[in-house]
């Protein structure tokens, strides 16, 4: 199953990506073809199968309700690009 | 042609820790911007998240208090989408395995009935940053990601809901369960309870919904309750007028006292929800649940009935105790080794109710601890003061937070029961008014009452009223 | 010869009888890398090598414990891969996105390299965020195999392997998803091991897909793959998939006998496409293997040919949500000055990330999409688990599985940067081990009759890469 260009300019704005013309029709290319190849899944029987999310199987990791160290607003604004009254500025979103 | 209105509601309500979901920074409301951060909520490359074992367990408080099943195997998934308050540009949160799945609440219905709110799921997730917009119009948004990470339940109904004030009852109720069982303080002010409704209106007997309307971020039960006042208005007057309703998320504007349209439904969010590779699954075993299940406290609906059958109080005013859990700990704090709760009770709902809502502020607030009332109280019943004085010296306790005793004392307060004290004041009265008291002997009887607040004006107010009564009763009727 | 051409495992004795001290290595490895740039095409392994910041690390290591003679590397400078986090340091992931950033935290793996007495000594070229298996898909330019410069050295470490080969570092840590540790390894003529998933802390590694990460040394030699690897392994109650299991002294496995051990030969990996030479090359390492003693069994792993689909699958889904956070807004680079948001995003990362990250970016978000998630992601998700179950059949068999790890050697620079689909597919003798959590590593096992090296892969089951010392050791010292 390929993929057509609708949906790469569709999958692109999910991702946050702009494509140009050309990125547009190469990654229609690669990734049909890519996605040509993934079909091979499709000769398993999968059906009783379960899926794999973790190697080891471990269950129940947590940590205890502590409060540790934080950083200094200090490190905070060294790591903005844009920084204001302790606040990380963006572009208006409302 | 009648309508039907359909509701359902996702609460997002902050559980109670220390540190965050996924990490060690404080919880604390209202410290500086961004000093509660770290490389984990700030979605640094390379930080790693991992889950705080007091969420999971006021997870699974509330699921059991909100008469969930838990899951034994639960997964945290990644819900993707960009915005600036969220640093990784996935939520964590639960999608296909939540941790609490099919719950109820109870609610009495405006007809009286018990009515049953089936809830959907309860799961997991951490709360995004927040943002403020510059003043100036135009100007910049500023993101504080202070919030970031803090741990939240989603509780989410199925679309039971038929009218606003059910609405309102519920979240009530779900409130008063979580406050309780001490899975959330449900602070409104800081946006500790937060909700989302879905409304669709269609015609009586229609079987499929109508077209759902989504109203955002909702921190007050009464502005969820006007907004969904509103939105039957303006639903019904449009289908009525034959048009077309489409799908929208909408905010509800205080001011205008109306909802106003956010966006349309976005073309179908896709969040692309797949299983945490950085969190490992939560098994809970039936011992956890049976664990948790011992401790916890009694739930409201349990408690109204105690103290029905306890303290002998009616049903209304058990209700309204118990409608806080903080009130009603009071109230059981202040009746301790006290023989006559009712009037206790009686106090609380009017007096303490009063300065409640005068100064705005909570019960736990409040100048006048439990211990202290009870002490007010002690002073009435041994007959150190009136009832009328006692008003005097609680509204004196609540501004400046001195105990009864103390009041009594240095205002002089004391109840007069000395009969020879009284007894001057009883003839001085009598003296000054000749007239009164021949009209009372030629029958006119509510001439004594006058007399009575004579004798009580010029002792003001500490004379003891039944001695009074007596003394006075004695000498005019010899 | 400068004190940059030993291994770690002579410095340290030199280290530990005061003959040098930490800074005469640093020294020349600077000279060393200095000299190299002025070649006519250097090899590129360094995005960063910061004397004074090397100085201070140094000087930090040698005042506070003020016991760097205890220590098990005695101060001995590692290159660090430019994906793992190193305070004060950049850490740019081989990205324009994340050239300017200085990361304000370690690792666990380096708080534990730092421990153990290693100094961190520079960050090296990679493959965008790992992403590639020929370390021509960096911002900072390619890397080249200093066996032959004309070569790609492999990827996405391929500044590591590059550098140890060429001598520019001793010792590097470097890592790997589907193979980015053992294939520039077995290219460049070194030894490299991916432990098991869970051995090594991934805190502080800039995740590309989270559930087949791993960080593993790079070195000369099995003795300092050893060594390097017991430093950085161990516990990390930060992060949530590391193994709570003890590390062993793997340098005590180092030239052990290894006649109780049965190898195990899959006839999935080599079949068509293997290269004649290659080939060949692997076979004499197997014959090695046999001379010393081991048992040797022919075994099936039947679901090999689905691990590229798979892996790439999961890997790119992984890498689309792990890289949605580069955007400009709380660090990294602006690019555009805009007062629209979406044109922030989408400006910012599409002139932060390179091609090839793009590319996975898309394949990862197209998979996860609604309507096509069941058909892709949960299919390889449950393909993921066959592959798995396979490797737990044969390790009832046998105890060490010998493949080659890539079925070319190095190939030309520029060769296949048109052709994704062909890159991905060289990747098939090592992203099975990374679906199935495995440790394995690659040991140079001769050269071809273009002087190129090639490696042999060794996998044990879970937590036994000491049974990979003992083995690649007889391996190493057969070939030398």
């Amino acid at each position: 199953m390929g993929i057509d260009k609708k949906t790469i300019k569709g999958i692109a704005n999910l991702a946050s990506l702009k494509l140009t013309p050309d990125e547009e029709k190469l990654m229609e290319d690669q990734l049909g073809r890519i996605l040509d190849y993934m079909d091979i899944l499709g000769e398993l029987n999968l059906t009783d199968v379960p899926p794999t999310s973790h190697t080891l199987g471990f269950t129940n990791v947590t940590r205890k309700d502590k409060e540790g160290k934080c950083f200094d607003v200090s490190v905070v604004a060294e790591l903005a690009p844009e920084w204001q009254d302790d606040h990380v500025v963006v572009p208006r979103v409302v | 042609m009648n309508y039907e209105t359909i509701i359902g509601l996702e609460i997002h309500v902050q559980l109670n820790t220390r540190s965050k979901t996924f990490c060690s920074c404080s919880t604390r409301y209202g410290e500086r911007p961004n000093s509660h951060t770290c490389p984990v909520c700030l979605g640094l490359p390379g930080a790693l998240p991992v889950l705080n074992e007091e969420v999971l367990r006021k997870g699974v408080t509330a699921g059991i208090a909100l008469g969930c099943d838990i899951a034994e195997n639960s997964v945290f998934a990644w819900k993707n989408y960009f915005y600036p308050d969220l640093p990784k540009a996935y939520q964590i949160s639960q999608f296909e395995f939540p941790l609490n799945k099919n719950g109820y609440v109870l609610i009495e219905d405006e007809n009286g009935r018990e009515k049953k709110i089936d809830l959907t799921r309860a799961h997991l997730e951490e709360d995004a940053g927040k943002l403020i917009h510059d003043e100036v119009p135009k100007g910049p948004s500023k993101v504080d990601y202070n919030r970031c990470g803090v741990p939240l339940l989603e509780i989410v109904t199925e679309p039971d809901i038929r009218t606003p004030e059910e609405a309102y009852r519920f979240l009530s109720a779900v409130k008063e369960i979580l406050q309780y069982t001490g899975v959330s303080e449900c602070n409104m002010e800081k946006g500790e309870l937060r909700v989302d409704v879905n409304i669709s209106i269609r015609q009586e007997g229609e079987e499929r919904f109508g077209v759902k309307q989504e109203i955002k971020n909702m921190n007050s039960f009464a502005n969820v309750k006007r907004a969904l006042e509103y939105e039957i208005k303006r639903q019904t007057k449009i289908l009525r007028s034959g048009g077309v309703l489409s799908q929208e998320t909408r905010l509800f504007n205080t001011n205008k006292n109306a909802t106003v349209s956010m966006r349309a439904k976005e073309e179908a969010h896709d969040y692309r929800y797949f299983p945490d590779p950085d969190l490992v699954p939560v098994v809970i075993k039936s011992d956890f649940i049976d664990e948790i299940r011992q401790k916890l406290p009694e739930l409201p609906e349990a408690r109204r009935a105690r103290f029905i059958a306890r303290y002998g109080l009616t049903a209304y005013d058990s209700e309204i105790l118990c409608s806080s859990y903080r009130i009603a700990n009071y109230f059981e704090e202040a009746c301790e080794n006290f023989s006559n709760p009712k009037k206790i009770a009686n106090w609380i709902l009017s007096e303490v109710m009063r300065v409640l809502k005068e100064e705005k502020i909570e019960i736990d607030q409040c100048k006048v601890t439990p211990q202290m009332l009870r002490e007010l109280f002690d002073l009435m019943e041994g007959g150190t003061i009136s009832g009328k004085i006692a008003k005097e010296v609680f509204d004196n306790m609540v501004s400046t937070g001195k105990s009864a005793a103390l009041i009594v004392e240095e205002k002089g307060l004391r109840q007069v029961s000395d009969r020879g004290e009284i007894d001057i004041v009883v003839n001085d009265v009598l003296i000054e008014n000749e007239k009164v008291v021949s009209d009372y002997r030629a029958g006119k009887k509510s001439a004594f009452g006058y007399l009575v607040g004579q004798v009580m004006k010029k002792t003001e107010g500490k004379a003891n009223p039944k001695l009074v009564n007596e003394m006075l009763k004695e000498k005019i009727e010899k | 010869m400068g004190l940059n051409d030993l291994s770690i495992e002579k410095l340290r004795d030199l280290l530990k009888k005061k003959e040098i001290s930490v800074m005469d290595i640093v020294r020349d490895i600077e000279a060393g890398i200095a000299q190299d740039d002025k070649h006519e095409l250097p090899l590129n392994a360094y995005i960063n090598f910061d004397i004074n910041r090397i100085k201070k690390e140094a000087g930090d290591l040698i005042g506070n414990s003020g016991k760097i003679e205890n220590t098990l590397l005695k101060g001995v400078p590692i290159a660090i891969k430019d994906l793992i986090n190193v305070i004060h340091t950049p850490t740019t992931c081989g990205s324009n996105i994340l050239k300017n950033y200085v990361s304000p935290y370690d690792a666990t793996a380096i708080t534990l390299l730092k421990k153990n007495g290693g100094v961190p000594s520079g960050k090296l070229n990679m493959d965008e965020f790992a992403m590639g298996s020929s370390n021509e898909n960096s911002y900072f330019g390619a890397v080249r195999n200093p066996h032959d410069r004309s070569k790609i050295p492999g990827g996405s470490s391929g500044g590591p392997a590059s550098a140890v080969a060429g001598n520019l570092a001793v010792a590097a840590l470097g890592t790997d998803t589907g193979g980015s540790i053992r294939q520039p390894a077995s290219m460049c003529g070194v030894f490299g091991i991916k432990p098991t998933y869970g051995r090594v802390s991934r805190y502080g590694l800039v995740a590309y897909a989270s559930s087949f990460d791993q960080i593993g040394p790079i070195t000369k030699t099995v003795m300092d793959g050893a060594l390097l690897l017991e430093a950085v392994s161990g516990y990390d109650p930060k992060d949530s998939t590391s193994a709570n299991v003890e590390t062993p002294v793997f340098s005590d496995y180092v030239g052990k006998s290894i006649g109780d051990l049965t190898i195990g030969i899959p006839d999935e990996y080599f079949g068509e496409g293997l290269d004649d030479e290659v080939r060949t090359i692997v076979e004499q390492g197997i014959s090695t293997l046999k001379e010393a003693g081991t048992g040797v069994k022919r075994i099936k792993l039947s679901y090999t040919k689905y691990a590229i689909a798979t892996y790439y699958i999961i890997a790119t889904a992984e890498a689309s949500s792990n890289l949605a956070r580069f955007d400009g807004i709380r660090y990294g680079t602006r690019y555009v000055k805009t007062e629209d948001l979406e044109t922030l995003y989408k400006e910012n990362r599409s002139i932060g990330f390179g091609d090839e990250v793009k590319r996975r970016i898309l394949l990862g978000t197209f998979t996860l999409s609604s309507g096509y998630y069941d058909a892709y992601y949960l299919k390889a998700q449950k393909a993921r688990t066959l592959i798995r179950e396979d490797f737990t059949q044969a390790f009832d068999e046998v105890d060490i599985i010998v493949t080659p790890v890539s079925p070319i050697p190095a190939w030309d620079l520029g060769q296949m940067v048109d052709d994704p689909l062909q890159m991905y597919l060289s990747d098939i003798y090592t992203v099975p081990v990374n679906l199935a959590g495995l440790p394995a590593a690659s040991v140079n096992c001769g050269k071809t009759s273009g002087g190129l090296p090639v490696g042999l892969q060794l996998i044990a089951n879970h937590f036994n890469e000491s049974d990979i010392f003992r083995t690649a050791s007889v391996v190493e010292g057969k070939v030398g």
